[in-house]
């Protein structure tokens, strides 16, 4: 399949239905948050789009330079999700028969690169550029303009990054139209398979300029990490409020403090290697070439930032876990000062871990063994953290909000994740799982299990704070739920997979491990479905959300951890809006089970269903016929697919004397359906569940599917058997929704005549 | 019991449909996809790598002082209409992989990797990818798709729901 133009197609579709969405959700929402009239001015009007082109371009606040970060980042997740969903596609067969190989490797390439230079470390910036301030008593970051000059790095670095694609797509529809040098240029670019950590000598080797690309839109990124970086020691340091000290220092800036720290000591390394790595491809040096430098050189050096990125990354993400655990169990962060070490300790020994990466590169032993220790020691202060979540936990009261729910799950992920890197540690084990699935389990299960996690509780925590509006809470924790399901489904079995020593980075596998590999896919696309329910939520909710009533929107003055972000929120209210701040007794539950406010709860049975036999009857038998017919377009549906045979009606007439024939059989079917299943219901109706009529129809329908899946079966096996039963199920849905429809329709009917 | 419910409905049902919409997605993506390719006749068509001049002479000489791995010769004249096709078509565009249209006995060798002498020229060269034709059951569209149909269904019943509570609420009140 020509992958180029199908992820360019996919992610133009993904554009135009979030712009739509976006046009949608705006149009529908009702008085602005703070009560106020919404202008109506079209975001089309070219006036109203300079302004906010102009706006959005040259801002230096700290709280939109944050929401430029968190929007960038959420698009490259989508870039990056949607390289991981063609990824798994690939791999619901056995033979790399959807994607080409080649296309295979530049997925997973690209999906590594993606996700963790321009995912991940943005929407941290992000997310610290606009609480990190608020939480210290900041006016603003120390440099407001080197902060914006650091985000602003970023989208060219991403477009040179992934050059690849949009100039294949160029080169496709070009030379459709005509030949030439310019074709010939945009043809030459494509996404390198080369693996994210672009190992030498293949990454020096390989010809496709695209790598050049790649190597300078790396170190662009890491000129705009760092420059954040700087920003936020220095704002640390410097622009703390008058109440805020080291002691006083919250959780999250410290471990957004030690995350700029290890940046400063990683990514300028990074710069240093990539520039080595293009002198070597375009220069002739020979840093990493056998007998210069030595490929493993490379190792060496891109491992000494790797590692440490992988803390960059997952830094944040325990600090977010840190601030919001608290506050939704009621109870102080246990161990604060130990949490705090732990993160200053993990800096620290991030860089010495490197080699760990490597013990499979015939190592000295004696240094394998140190590498061994430090790594093994490394999981020493992350423990400490899990434990101390977890005491924090202990005899608090969970408050059963989408991000109380995203920290239990996540510490079950994190915990396995981070056990599985225990066992890595250790170099015999390695050694075994080096290259296998087991890898990528290990560090799906920290990079899905913990850090998106994290920054998606965050954005329902602080949700409130930045749009004065309540997402959709329901929906919130379903998804949630999607998405921890989700993650240890797929990457519970990478690692069942990497038990069996399946390696990772081949598009073809042994057929035996199919099974395994299509329910991880299916697992992955639930992740998906998690992350479109989310962007659909946030996006929704903005324009369409229960505006707050007040600061206080978790009850946070109740266990006095009403912190300084929402302090200042509470002030802003006061100070434009005239919002009396409140006292704990008089805020309003987070979350609510009040029917007023549109939580689903089950309305009593209809009463005096039987008043008129004849009426019941005629009822009855209409709602019979139309649901037996609705039933009928389902099973011939299934017949034509080939999982529901006919003959099975025959067998029907022949059972109660008729000539065995389809049609005679079918009208059978018919007759029962609209006179004995139909009455049966009537008879029994109230003692099914559901104390609705339709959900009793419902019920009824499932109830009598089993007796038909039996009566109707011709020995359909394996997919048919699958699909047959499916089918049958959802045929006898229908029947008990038009029978029990039509009949709660008819004492409408009457009621309302009466 | 009407919390149990409650929560069956908002949660339980739209996780399954979820599930389902997933598996939908699986089976309807490969399914249509086995059916496209069998229609356009765009697979099974094995392409070669064809390396240049001085990158053959790279893997000739390998990495270490010890030289390279042996690999293994074929003569141009000795390959298949088909395979001399799609070697001349590579050596002709480094860029792309020559498309093997035809029979193809010297698959294993390709495979492995083999030097291919034409007149003047060693060149290395590699099976790129078989280019295999997805083997799926014919059922997999049709149960790809409602199984996403009723996902979707799934997914959409705690608002449906909540809709038709509040239909029943309207009819109690105007009886």
């Amino acid at each position: 399949m020509n992958r180029a133009l199908v992820e360019f197609g996919a992610l133009c579709a993904l554009a135009v239905l979030l712009v739509g969405f976006v046009a949608v959700a705006r149009r529908a929402g009702g008085p602005r948050a703070d009560g106020g009239y919404r202008q109506r001015s079209s975001l089309l009007d070219p006036s109203v789009l300079r302004a906010g082109v102009v706006r959005w371009t040259t801002t230096t606040d700290h709280r939109d330079v944050g929401l430029l970060y968190i929007a960038f980042g959420t698009l490259a997740a989508l870039w990056g999700g949607v390289d991981a969903m063609m990824m798994r596609t690939e791999l619901l067969t056995p033979a790399a028969d959807v994607w080409s190989e080649a296309t295979y490797n530049a997925l997973f390439t690209t999906h590594g690169i993606t996700m963790l230079f321009f995912f991940v470390t943005p929407v941290f910036f992000g997310i610290g550029n606009y609480f990190l301030p608020l939480l210290i008593g900041a006016d603003d970051m120390a440099f407001p303009r080197v902060n914006a000059i650091g985000f602003w790095l970023l989208p060219p670095a991403l477009l040179i990054t992934r050059a690849g694609l949009p100039s294949q797509v160029a080169a496709q529809v070009l030379g459709a139209l005509v030949e030439g040098p310019l074709v010939d240029f945009f043809a030459a670019l494509e996404e390198p398979g080369i693996g994210w950590t672009l190992y030498t000598p293949l990454s020096t080797v390989t010809a496709n300029p695209q790598i050049d690309l790649v190597l300078l839109g790396l170190h662009l990124s890491g000129i705009a990490t760092t420059v954040g970086a700087i920003n936020f020691v220095v704002t640390v340091f410097y622009e703390r409020g008058p109440d805020t000290d080291w002691a006083t220092l919250d959780i999250f800036s410290w471990t957004m403090l030690t995350t700029s720290g290890i940046v400063l000591f990683a990514f300028p390394l990074l710069g240093s290697a990539l520039l080595m790595l293009l002198a070597d491809r375009n220069l002739g040096t020979t840093f990493f070439t056998v007998g210069g430098g030595d490929p493993i050189l490379w190792q060496h050096l891109f491992w000494f930032f790797g590692h440490p990125e992988v803390y960059i990354l997952f830094l944040p993400a325990t600090g977010l876990m840190s601030l919001i655990l608290p506050k939704m169990v009621g109870r102080a962060l246990f161990g604060f000062r130990y949490i705090v070490y732990s993160t200053l300790a993990i800096g620290v020994l991030s860089f010495g871990v490197w080699a760990h990466h490597m013990f499979t590169t015939s190592m000295n032993p004696r240094l394998s063994a140190s590498f061994m220790a430090v790594s093994v020691a490394i999981a020493v202060p992350s423990a400490i953290k899990v434990f101390n979540w977890i005491t924090t936990i202990w005899d608090g009261r969970l408050r059963m909000a989408a991000p109380g729910l995203l920290c239990i799950g996540s510490i079950g992920t994190f915990v396995v994740g981070g056990v599985t890197g225990v066992f890595l540690a250790a170099v015999p084990v390695d050694i075994f799982y080096h290259g296998t699935y087991y890898i990528v389990g290990h560090f799906h299960l920290i990079t899905v299990g913990i850090i998106p996690m994290m920054m998606i509780a965050a954005s329902y925590y602080w949700y409130p704070l930045i749009t004065r509006r309540w997402y959709d809470r329901r929906l919130a924790r379903f998804q949630v739920g999607l998405l921890v399901v989700g993650s240890v489904v797929t990457f519970g079995i990478l690692l069942a997979l990497g038990f069996q020593s399946l390696p990772r980075r081949y598009a073809n596998y042994p057929a035996a491990f199919a099974p395994l590999q299509q329910v991880a896919t299916v697992g992955s696309y639930v992740i998906g479905l998690s992350a479109i329910l989310w962007l659909y939520n946030m996006i929704w909710s903005y324009w369409n959300g229960d505006p707050i009533d007040d600061a206080d929107v978790w009850d946070l003055k109740e266990t006095g951890q009403f912190t300084a972000e929402w302090q200042w929120l509470e002030g802003r209210l006061e100070r434009e809006y005239n919002v009396t701040p409140t006292e704990p007794e008089s805020v309003r539950p987070a979350s609510t089970t009040d029917p007023e406010r549109g939580s689903p709860h089950v309305l009593a049975d209809p009463r005096g269903l039987v008043r008129s036999v004849l009426d019941d009857t005629l009822y009855g038998a209409i709602g019979g016929l139309l649901g037996t017919l609705a039933m009928s377009g389902v099973l011939f549906t299934a017949a034509f697919i080939g999982v529901f045979d006919v003959a099975a009606f025959a067998e029907l007439a022949g059972l109660v004397g008729l000539r065995e024939s389809a049609l005679a059989g079918y009208l059978l079917f018919i007759v029962g359906g609209v006179t004995t299943w139909a009455i049966l219901f009537r008879a029994i109706a109230e003692f099914l569940p559901g104390q609705v009529l339709v959900v009793s129809g419902l019920s009824y329908a499932t109830i009598m599917s089993t007796g038909f899946m039996i009566a109707f079966y011709t020995g359909q096996s394996g997919l048919e058997l699958v699909g047959y039963l499916g089918f049958v199920l959802v045929a006898h849905w229908l029947y008990g929704l038009g029978l029990a429809g039509t009949i709660r329709y008819a004492e409408y009917r009457r009621t309302v005549g009466e | 019991m009407s919390d149990v419910r409650a929560a069956f409905l908002t949660y339980g049902v739209p996780f399954v449909g979820s599930v389902l919409l997933a598996v939908g997605i699986a089976g309807g993506v490969m399914g249509g996809y086995a059916l496209f390719q069998e229609q356009t006749d765009r697979c099974g068509q094995p392409e070669l790598s064809v390396a240049s001049a001085e990158e053959t002479e790279r893997v000739r000489e390998g990495f270490t002082p010890a030289g390279g791995p042996n690999v293994p010769r074929l003569r141009f004249a000795d390959l298949s209409p088909a395979e001399r096709r799609a070697v001349e078509a590579g050596i002709e565009d480094p860029d792309t992989e020559g498309t093997v249209e035809g029979s193809f006995p010297n698959r294993d060798a390709f495979r492995r990797g083999v030097l291919v002498v034409a007149e003047n020229e060693t060149r290395y060269v590699t099976l790129a990818t078989d280019d295999r034709c997805p083997q799926v059951s014919p059922l997999l569209l049709p149960l790809g798709l409602a199984a996403g149909l009723l996902g979707v269904v799934g997914v959409l019943t705690p608002p449906l729901y909540r809709r038709y509570l509040a239909f029943e609420r309207r009819q109690r009140e105007d009886g």
